[in-house]
């Protein structure tokens, strides 16, 4: 792909954040760590968590804006000088690699589990390792044609299934060959949480200089916050409203919708199988662009990186990593640790960065920086 | 010793290496002193000497009260009758010089000389003066008639055919516009293939007719056999299976998309006309001009998407839901389908990979055989051979429609291109859904859909307009097409070089 046709539109950019944004994790933060505070308290908690998501946004679209123009390490190295500037580098790094596997680590049991049970976990991470890696390969560019397709086909199928299901259950349910839920299964919060899965900001800020060399960066943060705000809300209002007492267990949303009714209600599964695959296109996205950004920024650190070869290494390590066996306490405080990570490193040092240097004057960067 | 140069001796590679060289060069003399303007008028021996063949012909013919005129010509490619009529008669009878004849071009060197002999041109090699051209092409061609692989029930009926000036000329007479470019070249060292580049000056984005002209230029082969051929060296530098050039037999859909701001190249003797930039959906929306409103033409459109989705998918949804994992659906309806299979001796994916061998055999006969015996071929296949594996038990009635339905779909696409790379994928998902089930099948959409986003044609984007949109209404233009009074912009996609295509009461 030619340098010339490596720039992303505002509504390239605005899709990939959104979709990546689908997998990404701030909410479960409170939840993981607030349990023994009861289940509306852990919802309640998720009201920061997305006050800090929303402060994210607005730090990266500020940053993004600012400077234009410029790479982003670049921008963080005039901000904080050499001596900060290089390991908070080499931490979004690790950071990212750090992510790579995990998105397969979140997917494979999924996966897995009941619906699937004859795929082994090592398998599927390979299947979704190669795919990514596939896209990774191919750069920014491809990674968000995939998100742009999918995003508009994947909403159709969502809507154009799940829509007419709950709109017109009672006339249309003896129509097709599957039981739908019933209104009160359709509104507990195991299913809105399954369903509203959306969150994170990481991708905001390093995609954000990305989008400021061909979009206005105001528009794009409006939008980002506003399908950011219009899911959180979809997300968090059922369980306002009907309170249930199963949130307690609300680690993952999906695996808990599927664990409390789907592996007990086989009509279900048809369903759950459609959205699966959904989550498995989000998967794919969010592990390929993670692996761009990892390779990318570790380029722009080692100059002598090969161009042929870290993106195939990283990604086949990825399914390896993935494939190995890890028991739930550590898969629980990996993530509560990456979920620090993703505060520390996504909000409060972007947060320093403006401050410091976010007022710099542009200078001119050439498209093909953003390449592969 | 293998040779010597003075006191330097060569190895026997080096020798030959120099012996080619030399006769590079030589040729190379030879061609560029066919390109120096003639310093004195050529004879008819030089002109056999420069084109030898028993089919050259060159007589001299006298004229009265002259020295007469030498005249030379390819009779396999020459209108006799027109000769004799327009060149020779007037000039023996003495009632018109050499000079004056209507339509004759100077010529000024050899190379042009032999050029236009073979184009079917009369050579005339008068006393003094340059020698004289006169297009008396005369080869008979097949007449405009009905395209024979873009057929419509309501709409135009003519189609392009191997005559390169006519199809030109087809395309002229739907676009009268003084914006309308035609440029010529030759293509093919040996073949020397006219091709003919249209555009829309105003309309056509300029990097693309750039393109366009360098990917002519680059051109280096002996000969030209189809357009394909031309456009697969122009734009298709891509080992994709999926066609990134648009081939079309139609004149008004040319005429239609060089008004969007696509570019189109005829090729001599080629009875399709291709056409970039080309996306994936457009090869959806063939027909659509005789179609009334956009209600229809959204109907028409999802009807041929679903279509696109059984000619994939359908077959590799089948394993993975049959073959691997049969309790994503209820469990009634799994124990209905798995009984339609019950006497089958083999797994699903075998069999539904032989099926699909099977009726992938018959659909390439058929479309490489005569109408009539394609015919009979179609009936057989589906009729008997279908009907007799599952009468074996070799296949069952379930496959039977789901392969049916696929075939169904890929030529619901309408271009056999297309349906081509289709009918490839189809296979690999059947694979993937084999070994890894429904993740196995999804897995290959994927893969499918990352390589498509990788795709570009003359530099759009193959997915646009979903890919690289500019907004929502964008988006939904890949399923809705404004309403004929409403499109007062072109396709974004195409990314034209004037997006307002028309304005109430005037022309922009």
């Amino acid at each position: 792909m030619s340098a010339a046709h490596a720039r992303l539109s505002w509504w390239q950019v605005l899709l990939l954040v959104f979709t990546l944004s689908l997998c990404l994790t701030p909410f479960d933060l409170p939840a993981l760590l607030m349990p023994r505070l009861g289940a509306r308290s852990a919802w309640w908690g998720a009201l920061p968590a997305l006050a800090v998501g929303m402060w994210g946004i607005a730090v990266a679209s500020a940053l993004a804006r600012r400077s234009r123009g410029r790479t982003f390490d670049r921008t963080v190295l005039a901000a904080l000088g050499p001596v900060l500037g290089y390991p908070y580098l080499a931490a979004l790094v690790a950071l990212f690699l750090f992510s790579v596997p995990g998105c397969l680590l979140v997917f494979g049991p999924a996966a897995h589990g009941d619906l699937l049970p004859r795929l082994p976990v090592a398998f599927v991470a390979v299947m979704v390792a190669a795919v990514g890696t596939y896209a990774a390969r191919l750069g920014p560019e491809a990674i968000a044609r995939c998100a742009e397709t999918l995003a508009p086909l994947l909403a159709a199928g969502l809507l154009g299934i799940y829509g007419p299901l709950v709109a017109l259950h009672p006339r249309i349910a003896g129509l097709l060959p599957v039981q739908v839920p019933t209104w009160s299964e359709w509104l507990s919060p195991q299913v809105a949480g399954a369903a509203g899965t959306i969150r994170g900001f990481l991708p905001l800020l390093v995609l954000g200089p990305l989008m400021a060399q061909r979009a206005p960066a105001g528009r794009f943060a409006l939008a980002s916050a506003l399908a950011w705000v219009l899911v959180a809300g979809a997300l968090v209002l059922p369980v306002l409203v009907f309170d249930a007492p199963l949130v307690r267990q609300f680690s993952f949303p999906f695996l808990a919708a599927e664990a409390t009714v789907g592996w007990h209600w086989l009509p279900l599964r048809s369903l759950v199988g459609v959205t699966l695959l959904v989550w498995y296109a989000v998967t794919f996205l969010v592990f390929s662009t993670y692996l761009w950004m990892a390779v990318w920024l570790l380029r722009r650190l080692i100059p002598a990186l090969p161009r042929r070869g870290p993106v195939e290494v990283l990604g086949a390590g990825a399914a390896v990593v993935a494939s190995l066996p890890l028991p739930e306490a550590t898969f629980h405080a990996l993530f509560i640790a990456w979920n620090i990570g993703v505060v520390v490193l996504g909000v409060l040092v972007p947060t320093g960065i403006l401050m410091r240097g976010g007022r710099s004057v542009p200078t001119r960067a050439s498209a093909g920086e953003w390449g592969t | 010793m293998p040779g010597a140069v003075g006191e330097r001796h060569l190895s026997r590679e080096q020798a030959r290496a120099l012996l080619q060289l030399s006769r590079a060069l030589s040729r190379r003399v030879a061609d560029l002193a066919g390109e120096l303007p003639f310093a004195e008028p050529p004879t008819l021996a030089e002109v056999q000497a420069a084109l030898p063949g028993d089919d050259l012909r060159c007589l001299h013919v006298p004229q009265p009260g002259g020295p007469g005129v030498g005249l030379s010509y390819i009779e396999t490619l020459t209108d006799d009758r027109r000769l004799w009529d327009e060149v020779v008669k007037p000039i023996v009878s003495g009632t018109l010089r050499p000079e004056a004849l209507p339509k004759a071009q100077p010529i000024p060197n050899l190379h042009d000389l032999v050029h236009r002999l073979l184009l079917g041109w009369v050579v005339l090699l008068p006393p003094a003066g340059p020698p004289l051209g006169l297009d008396l092409e005369g080869l008979q061609q097949r007449a405009v008639s009905e395209p024979t692989t873009e057929r419509q029930v309501i709409g135009p009926k003519e189609g392009f055919v191997e005559n390169f000036q006519t199809n030109v000329g087809l395309i002229r007479n739907r676009l009268r516009d003084p914006a309308l470019r035609v440029e010529y070249r030759n293509v093919g060292r040996r073949s020397r293939t006219r091709v003919a580049m249209l555009y829309l000056a105003d309309v056509a984005r300029p990097e693309m007719v750039r393109r366009a002209r360098a990917g002519l230029r680059s051109i280096a082969v002996d000969f030209i056999r189809t357009a394909m051929d031309v456009a697969e060296l122009t734009f298709q530098h891509s080992w994709s299976v999926f066609p990134l050039v648009e081939q079309t037999e139609r004149p008004d859909r040319v005429a239609h998309g060089l008004s969007q701001g696509r570019l189109a190249l005829v090729v001599e003797g080629a009875p399709f006309t291709l056409m970039v930039p080309v996306t994936f959906f457009d090869f959806q929306h063939d027909g659509e001009g005789a179609l009334p409103g956009p209600a229809v033409t959204a109907f028409v459109r999802l009807l041929r998407l679903s279509g696109l989705f059984l000619a994939l998918a359908l077959p590799g949804l089948y394993v993975a839901v049959l073959g691997a994992d049969p309790l994503v659906l209820p469990v009634p309806l799994t124990i209905t389908l798995a009984a339609a299979r019950f006497a089958v001796p083999y797994p699903v994916a075998t069999e539904t990979i032989l099926m699909m061998g099977v009726a992938d055999i018959l659909a390439e006969a058929t479309a490489q055989s005569a109408s009539a015996i394609g015919n009979a071929l179609a009936i057989v296949g589906t009729l008997i051979v279908g009907q007799l594996m599952v009468q074996a038990h070799l296949a069952s009635t379930l496959l039977m429609i789901v392969i049916a339905a696929s075939l169904m779909g890929a030529f619901l696409t309408l271009k056999f291109t297309l349906s081509y790379s289709l009918r490839i994928w189809k296979y690999a998902l059947v694979l993937l859904a084999a070994v890894g089930g429904l993740l196995g099948w999804f897995t290959g959409l994927l893969v499918m859909l990352v390589h498509l986003s990788s795709l570009e044609s003359a530099g759009i984007p193959y997915l646009a307009p979903l890919a690289a949109a500019r907004g929502p209404a964008a988006v939904a233009r890949a399923v809705v097409q404004p309403g004929r009074g409403r499109a007062r912009t072109r396709p974004a996609e195409y990314r034209p070089h004037q997006a307002v295509s028309a304005r109430r009461g005037g022309r922009r």
